[in-house]
């Protein structure tokens, strides 16, 4: 993370001629070419594509999930494409947080231990875990489901579980990959209306993929990635 | 009418393709059982062969059978019958054909003997005594070298060889030899001619023609009769006894039967089993034809009785093999109750993973018998496979003879491993696709709950029930050949175990859960909670402890056999070593200069030999032991010997005290020693101790408290302790003495074929339970391997480091399997103490009682091997999680 604090309009994502393709020989897939953006902090980016347009690769290299064939990517003004596995440990520890479309919960850990599991990473003291993991229930509605675990949630139960742990550790980025993905249409709209709510309460910036065309209304700014390019 | 589905060939094609790793496992391990229980057979009968040849072997003299002929009543005038030789010839042929046939196909050529009763020499006071005996095998007398004198000749004058003796008249002479021992110990020389008379003071005329030394002492026909050899010599009421036999020859041996009345002589032919030709199998009717042998009453009728101990030796033998296939069979079940569980493991793992595509083809319509029976095919090819390399290793190895399987032991195994895929698949597609109702209603489900619970109580309380019985049955009968309830105690009580463990288990993690919750860090709360979810499984679990159980059982039984081996030895020695001469009083000065020898701790010289042990109640044969007790005290203090109830009891005033076996309790009012021609009252103090493994009852007095009685009896042994004992007691030694020692005994007894070939299982179990352990812990791990890389997965996107997902990983995957080896541990060693002492270990120790239980202190390091492919497993999946696309692998999704 960096040290000096980023003011709000400062961009918190900036991203640099990334590019990125699957596969070698005759036909590799280009999903990302060249790709120029920035974000800028607070700012709740929709990102809009077909289905393999590149979405989730873009927000795969952003987060450090992935590496780049070429190009640069710098989270809250560190170079993440420069961090070596440890770096980008830490940086998703620290800085970025994801919600995935499948929720990527663990299923052994209860919902208030999985929202739980960023602040054990930082070694949180007990009290305070608890009292910030209670308060994060309270955010998503779920703090009378604290003790059940993952199989035995409703799938939009399942996925602000996984936003209340993507706030936990207070990150300066969310990464959300098609969150609504698997939710019908009502569950969807209540997990965007939260995340537009938390985005705005917990002061963080938000990239999202979606298809959803609620979710792009709510958004600050809609980017559409088509053929491996960014455009607004 | 509806036809058998086909199988789908292409389907079944794919699957061994995509699974011939988990397949060829699959096959290995029913390959390694089936050699395993296929070999087991006929090596086992290969070892009872080497061991019922050994115990004829070692049986000795004890072994023969022997012939005893009536002697024709010679009242009145005697002929001398120049074809005396020859009549002895015949009599052996005529009680070989009295033998039943597969009798006389055991034993060697006989070997006759016509020996006088003790005759005493009157020339120069009472105290000694001379036998005069005839001894021949097929190919005639024992070679002798004639160092003085010459070899006996005829007394009867050339034309006179069928004379035809008076009664009236005098002694007829019979020339003998005497060895150079015994011609010392009486005291004559070739050309003496010695007055003798026999207990009815009639008159023999004995002359001396040579002193001989044997050419080879150790010629079958001395064994009929030792004293040729050597004289012995005792003190009996003050009196010096010497007691020798005097050798007849071929040309005298008509002689003999004049010269002495025939009332004193005995003619009997000695058949001498051939060990090789004893077999384990044939030794059941052997020994029938001997007993009807000794009980057929043929010698009123012929003339001929039997006599022998060999049917005690092969009962002995035939015992000590019934017990060895026992304690085999108990280590054999256990194998292969713990090779069955893995594979039932393998098919597990191999249904998990085709969980999806058996789900997707009973989606598309397959049928259940369809699915069963695709995977039937690929099943039994495997098993089939497997069993051929298995049967082909053996007999490979072992020849025709490894044809001798037992059939229904590998059957068992090929059943399993046949059907255990195809029936858990046929389950997990009928599963994928049955809508298994939850009924709505609470108390229904309940009940439900309720009817899981019993079915489950009802399981356990068969196995615990089968345990019992079969600890009941082992205390109850022993360990016993092909009793199957006996030699599954340990693989029942290890399933107890392995129960006890699986209901435990989630009771012990639920507070640890606790614990971890309330602390701050990660990895002790995702182990945890992971072990709760996945680690509890019961069939891992089972495998695992079953196993270490097996391995603790096998290595304890191993192990405390060769400690009841050291004791044994120990005691049969009675020492570090032991000098075993000719009786002499100059071995008292023999045994202080061995005590005084560098390296020597003690020294005792002692007399051990045969007597009788009389009492108001009863008369038995027993092992006398004359010692001085003091030094004796000293002795066994200094060693791990047996101290009975004390030496320090055999001193003190009034009648001769002793120990004797069993206590007074066991010889009743009056008890009187019997030996020689000495009476001697004795006062039983206590209980003697085991003496140089003597099968009869102990007898053991003070040796100056028998000479105060006055019986002085010279020591022939001289036992030592100490690390200079054996050099020591070899440097005393003179020609002839037998110096035997610890070492030597116990090497002879770890090299005997049935400890040996136990040993030899026990270690081999071991390995293989160890492989197997190991496997299931493979085998278990890799059931649970994607959803492990799936939680994985998930942690690294949380940022968990690389470090701290391998330290996760190997807690989740250790956890259960420390606990399974901890439950093996513990099944293992007290079922191996409340076992041992019904194994019969001691008749194959040469123990007199049960040895006492040895655990050794490495079996838990051994066990805990298995953990070791934990770390390597970690490391594995935790590099496979680096590899995956992390993108990838959450993409993938899965369940949460």
């Amino acid at each position: 993370m960096s040290d000096t604090f980023r003011r709000p309009h400062d961009p918190m994502v900036v991203v640099r001629g990334l590019t990125r393709t699957y596969g070698t020989g005759p036909a590799p897939v280009h999903a990302l070419r060249a790709v120029d953006l920035e974000v800028r902090a607070g700012e709740l980016v929709a990102v809009v594509g077909r289905s393999g347009s590149g979405k989730t690769t873009l927000l795969n290299l952003v987060g450090g999930l992935d590496r780049p064939d070429a190009g640069t990517v710098e989270v809250d003004g560190t170079e993440v494409t420069a961090l070596d596995d440890d770096g980008r440990s830490r940086l998703r520890r620290d800085t970025v947080a994801f919600v995935f479309q499948t929720f990527g919960l663990m299923p052994a850990l209860t919902a208030a231990e999985n929202v739980g599991v960023p602040l054990r990473l930082r070694r949180t003291p007990a009290a305070a875990r608890e009292e910030r993991v209670a308060l994060l229930l309270d955010l998503v509605g779920l703090r009378d489901h604290a003790d059940q675990r993952p199989g035995e949630l409703s799938g939009g139960q399942q996925q602000r579980v996984a936003i209340a742990r993507a706030l936990a550790g207070s990150p300066r980025l969310l990464i959300a990959d098609e969150p609504t993905g698997q939710l019908d249409a009502e569950t969807g709209l209540a997990v965007m209306a939260l995340l537009r709510a938390v985005v705005e309460s917990e002061g963080v910036t938000a990239i999202v993929a979606t298809h959803d065309p609620v979710m792009m209304s709510l958004a600050d700014r809609v980017l559409t990635i088509a053929d491996g390019r960014v455009g607004e | 009418m509806r036809t058998l589905p086909r199988p789908h060939g292409p389907s079944v094609r794919g699957r061994l393709r995509t699974d011939r790793g988990l397949l060829v496992l699959t096959a290995a391990v029913v390959a390694l059982v089936t050699a395993l229980l296929a070999a087991v057979g006929p090596l086992t009968v290969r070892t009872a062969d080497r061991a019922v040849a050994a115990s004829v072997r070692d049986a000795g003299t004890r072994g023969a059978v022997v012939a005893t002929v009536a002697q024709p009543d010679s009242r009145g005038p005697r002929r001398r019958d120049p074809g005396s030789v020859e009549r002895l010839a015949g009599d052996v042929e005529s009680a070989r054909s009295r033998m039943p046939r597969v009798l006389a196909a055991a034993v060697r050529p006989g070997v006759v003997s016509l020996t006088s009763k003790p005759l005493q020499l009157t020339d120069a006071g009472p105290g000694r005594y001379l036998r005069l005996a005839y001894v021949a095998t097929a190919s005639g007398p024992p070679s002798v070298t004639w160092v003085d004198g010459e070899a006996p000749a005829s007394s009867a004058a050339p034309g006179q060889e069928a004379v035809v003796v008076d009664a009236a008249a005098p002694p007829w002479p019979v020339q003998v030899g005497l060895s150079t021992s015994a011609a010392s110990a009486l005291g004559v020389g070739a050309g003496d001619q010695l007055e003798v008379e026999d207990e009815a003071r009639r008159s023999v005329d004995v002359r001396v023609s040579g002193i001989f030394s044997p050419v080879d002492p150790d010629d079958e026909a001395w064994l009929a009769q030792p004293g040729l050899l050597s004289a012995t010599t005792g003190t009996t009421e003050g009196v010096v006894r010497t007691s020798a036999t005097a050798l007849v020859g071929d040309a005298s041996l008509p002689d003999l039967r004049i010269g002495v009345p025939s009332d004193d002589l005995s003619e009997q032919v000695s058949f001498l089993p051939v060990p090789e030709d004893v077999t384990w199998r044939g030794a059941p009717a052997l020994r029938r034809a001997v007993v009807g042998l000794q009980s057929g009453g043929q010698g009123e009728l012929t003339g001929t009785g039997f006599d022998t101990l060999l049917d005690r030796v092969l009962d002995d033998a035939l015992t000590q093999v019934a017990t060895a296939r026992g304690q085999a069979q108990l280590l054999l079940v256990g194998l292969t109750a713990t090779a069955l569980l893995v594979l039932v493991l393998g098919a597990q793992l191999l249904v998990r993973r085709r969980a999806g595509t058996l789900a997707l083809a009973r989606e598309r319509g397959a049928g259940l018998l369809g699915l069963g029976l695709e995977l039937a095919v690929e099943s039994v090819l495997v098993t089939a496979v497997g069993t051929a390399l298995g049967l082909g290793a053996v007999l490979a190895l072992l020849g025709p003879e490894g044809w001798t399987v037992a059939p229904s032991v590998v059957l068992v195994v090929v059943v399993v491993a046949g059907l255990a895929a195809p029936v858990l698949g046929a389950v997990e597609a009928a599963r994928a696709t049955g809508a298994r109702r939850v009924p709505a209603n609470r108390a229904a489900r309940r009940a439900l709950v309720q009817a899981r619970a019993t079915r489950r109580l009802l399981l356990e309380g068969l196995v615990v029930t089968a345990a019992v019985l079969s600890l009941l049955a082992l205390r109850q009968r022993g360990v016993g050949d092909g009793d199957l309830a006996v030699g599954s105690v340990s693989t029942w009580w290890a399933l107890v175990a392995a129960l006890l463990l699986v209901r435990a288990l989630p009771l012990l993690v639920r507070p640890a859960l606790r614990w971890a919750r309330r602390t701050s860090g990660l990895s002790r709360l995702v182990v945890v909670a992971r072990v709760a979810e996945a680690g509890t499984r019961a069939l891992p679990l089972t495998v695992l402890t079953v196993a270490v159980a097996q391995l603790v059982l096998g290595v304890s039984l191993a192990a405390t056999e060769r400690a009841g081996q050291e004791a044994g030895a120990r005691v049969a020695v009675g020492g570090d070593a032991r000098l075993r001469a000719s009786p002499e009083p100059s071995l008292v000065r023999t045994a202080a200069t061995v005590a005084a020898a560098p390296g020597v701790r003690t020294a005792v010289a002692a007399r051990v030999t045969d007597a009788r042990l009389s009492s108001s109640s009863q008369a038995v044969d027993v092992r006398l032991v004359v010692v001085d007790a003091a030094a004796w005290a000293r002795l066994l203090d200094d060693s791990d010997l047996p101290a009975g109830s004390g030496p320090a009891r055999l001193e003190g005033p009034g009648r001769v005290r002793a120990l004797v076996s069993g206590g007074s309790a066991a010889v009743g009012e009056g008890a009187q020693l019997r030996w020689d021609d000495a009476v001697v009252p004795l006062d039983v103090v206590g209980t003697a101790p085991q003496v140089e493994g003597s099968a009869e009852p102990v007898v053991v007095v003070d040796t100056r408290a028998l000479a105060g009685a006055g019986t002085t009896a010279p020591p022939d042994t001289v036992w030592a302790t100490g690390p200079g004992a054996v050099e020591a007691v070899r440097a005393a030694a003179e020609a002839g003495d037998d110096v035997t020692t610890y070492a030597g005994v116990l090497a002879q007894r770890r090299a005997a074929p049935l400890p040996s070939a136990l040993v030899a299982l026990a270690a081999a179990s071991a390995l293989v339970l160890l492989a197997l352990a190991a496997l299931g812990v493979v085998l278990a791990a890799t059931v649970d391997a994607p959803a492990r890389r799936v939680s994985a997965g998930r942690l690294r996107s949380l940022g968990v480091p690389d470090r701290t997902l391998l330290t996760m990983l190997t807690g989740e995957l250790l956890v259960p399997v420390l606990a399974g080896v901890v439950a093996g541990l513990v099944a293992g060693a007290t079922c191996a103490a409340a076992i041992t002492g019904h194994l019969g270990l001691e008749v194959v120790t040469g123990e007199t009682a049960p040895p006492s239980l040895v655990v050794p202190w490495w079996v838990p390091l051994a066990a805990l091997l298995v953990a070791l492919v934990v770390p390597v497993l970690a490391v594995r999946e935790a590099a496979a999680v680096r590899r995956a696309s992390l993108a990838r692998l959450l993409r993938g999704g899965g369940p949460g």
